[in-house]
């Protein structure tokens, strides 16, 4: 990592964010012999410096505190990464390819050039070569096996999800410990606690105004130069800072996300173990009408799940263990994003469609199903004004509709603001993300996803940031 | 006394964290509790103090106007009140029928829950 500075800094590129699509975009740059500027929002700490899900991660890693929201009815809140690594330092790293039909819907509806699963194929495989991707060695854990007999129970199917793990050494695949080391082997340089602010074009450059804040808060002004330019800021901040700097079109108009309900359930026996590895398992034979899954299950996190439920919550110090967080999550929930002046923090705005939220609601009755079938004794859902269920009968008790005042969703997963492809009317970029009459400025993260994986969206983001970039270097970014 | 929003945010974990412990005195809990109220207040203010700018300042408002409160029935602002009081108004809000008072009692309740159970966790 270079040294604090102010002034200028020249490079061949410059990729502003180092979440999984501006990590592998800047490694691939690096490499390829050009001198290639990463530049962080957040802090360079290392994946070890506080624990997984803990407060002091949240604090230190999480954009906002933790507390960022989708404004609407109802609100949604959301997470992101704010450090080196983005959303994959804080993620738990499950692992998906984009499935074929989903590549079909965004080739069709964008008009994307060559975007199958056969020419994806080759880019997942050097993801993954450089990012491990292991399923879950030995026995899972009980907590996701539970969710497995479940569904077997109901006649359905589950998987058991792949990570973005090395469990042979025990450390999850962040970018700050697959690309981001593999930038620096390439000479490419990192600069963290840098904030960009606006970017424009003058003298055949690229040129960023920043701000760098120093560890003791002080706040320095620095201009980044470059001859290509690559906007990799997330799926909300990406759009913020294009619309800041003037462009606008198809811009920031329709982020998406994976809204999520939660349950938890309780066993006769402990599922919950201390030192259990994290839960693995899915159900995806619905999707992409909604897919099932387990959440990490710590005391804290049920206690935050169960905010509203105190006669539940009562019970987690003694019963805990018995305790698992499950979810249900769609593609439902359609965004904008808007910067505001003054504002360091864009706005984003969300909008319901019933039919979308009639989905999720019947995925949460479909996991309340299976967790009974698979021998929980109680079912809270983690919606305020429901009651605990104590069997599947009390089932009948839940209301016909999901109140939309109720609906407490949250979602880890925000994609799809400046989607790619050669439809013009639709699409921000075209089919390799070079911004439409953006002089070849490209974006290289979630935003140019055309919709919902419903899966794990990390290894589609990773991929397709491989696929553009080698395409960018190819054409010496003309 | 006037209302004062940081001083409600250490009032509100010390009530969370006295209605959480009740019933549980006798499990090493006795002369924690200010303690852990004090860690909790210190992780929700760590958390406003990141959060961004769109929440920041209606969350500050909504806050000082939850401290406020207090004076309508007791003449006395909500970080004042007596930890009965306290834990009174705290589940009044909870149950509000004003949309906007039931998430800010849902913000607070779920992070400093959240830094309670952590806190008990690591001990």
């Amino acid at each position: 990592m270079i040294e604090p500075f102010a002034g200028t800094l020249c490079a061949d590129v410059a990729v502003i964010g180092s979440g999984p699509g501006g990590a592998v975009t800047a490694a691939l740059c690096a490499e390829a012999g050009y001198s290639t500027l990463l530049v962080e929002e957040g802090p360079n700490l290392p994946l070890e410096s506080s624990p997984h899900f803990s407060g002091e991660e949240i604090l230190q890693k999480y954009r906002g505190g933790g507390v960022t929201m989708a404004l609407g009815a109802p609100t949604l809140s959301y997470v992101e990464g704010r450090c080196v690594g983005g959303g994959s330092e804080v993620n738990r790293g499950l692992y998906h390819r984009t499935p074929a039909y989903v590549l079909e819907q965004w080739s069709q509806r964008y008009r994307i050039d060559d975007l199958t699963v056969e020419s994806l194929r080759p880019h997942f495989e050097a993801c993954e070569a450089t990012a491990t991707i292991a399923h879950l060695p030995g026995t899972p854990p009980d907590l996701s096996r539970r969710l497995g007999e479940g569904a077997e129970a109901r006649g359905w199917s589950a998987i058991s999800a792949p990570r973005l793990y090395d469990y042979a050494a025990g450390r999850k695949q962040s970018m700050s410990a697959t690309f981001v080391p593999r930038f620096e082997r390439a000479e490419g340089r990192l600069i963290a606690d840098t904030r960009a602010r606006r970017i424009h074009r003058s003298g055949g450059k690229w040129e960023v105004e920043a701000v760098h804040t120093l560890s003791d808060g002080e706040q320095r002004t620095m201009t980044i130069l470059s001859d290509a330019l690559f906007v990799s800021c997330g799926a909300v901040h990406t759009p913020a800072l294009l619309r800041s700097s003037g462009y606008r079109r198809n811009i920031g108009n329709s982020l998406r996300f994976h809204p999520m309900l939660k349950v938890v359930a309780l066993f006769d026996e402990a599922v919950n173990l201390p030192g259990d590895p994290d839960p693995v398992h899915q159900i995806k034979m619905f999707e992409p009408r909604f897919g099932m899954g387990c959440s990490i299950s710590s005391p804290p996190l049920l206690a935050m799940a169960l905010a509203a439920h105190p006669a539940m919550r009562a019970r987690i110090a003694d019963e805990w263990r018995h305790m698992g967080l499950y979810y249900v999550q769609n593609g439902g929930g359609h965004g904008r994003v808007r910067s505001v002046p003054g504002l360091a923090d864009p706005l984003v705005f969300i909008r319901h469609e019933e039919d979308e939220l009639a989905a999720l609601y019947e995925g949460l009755q479909r996991l309340v199903e299976a967790l009974f079938a698979a021998g929980a004794k109680a079912v809270q859902p983690c919606l305020p004004g429901f009651g605990l269920l104590t069997s599947e009968k009390d089932m009948a008790f839940l209301p016909a509709r999901l109140p939309r005042k109720s609906a407490a969703m949250s979602s880890v997963h925000v994609f799809a603001s400046c989607p790619m492809g050669e439809e013009r009317r639709l699409s921000a970029t075209d089919s390799w993300g070079r911004i439409h009459d953006g002089e070849g400025l490209c974006i290289a993260d979630a935003s140019l996803m055309g919709g919902p994986t419903i899966a794990n969206p990390q290894g589609s983001v990773m991929a397709i940031a491989h696929r553009n970039a080698l395409r960018a270097i190819e054409r010496r970014f003309a | 006394m006037l209302p004062d929003a940081d001083a409600a945010i250490h009032a509100i974990a010390g009530a969370l964290a006295k209605r959480e412990g009740e019933g549980r005195e006798g499990e090493g809990r006795e002369g924690g509790a200010e303690a852990r109220a004090e860690h909790a207040a210190a992780y929700v203010r760590a958390t406003c103090a990141r959060a961004p700018g769109y929440i920041r300042p209606p969350l500050r408002l909504a806050t000082w106007g939850f401290d406020a409160w207090g004076c309508l029935r007791h003449r006395r602002p909500f970080h004042a009140l007596t930890p009965e009081q306290q834990i009174a108004q705290l589940e009044r809000w909870e149950g509000s029928w004003l949309g906007p008072a039931r998430m800010l009692m849902t913000f607070y309740v779920g992070v400093t829950l959240f830094a309670l159970h952590e806190q008990e966790a690591a001990a």
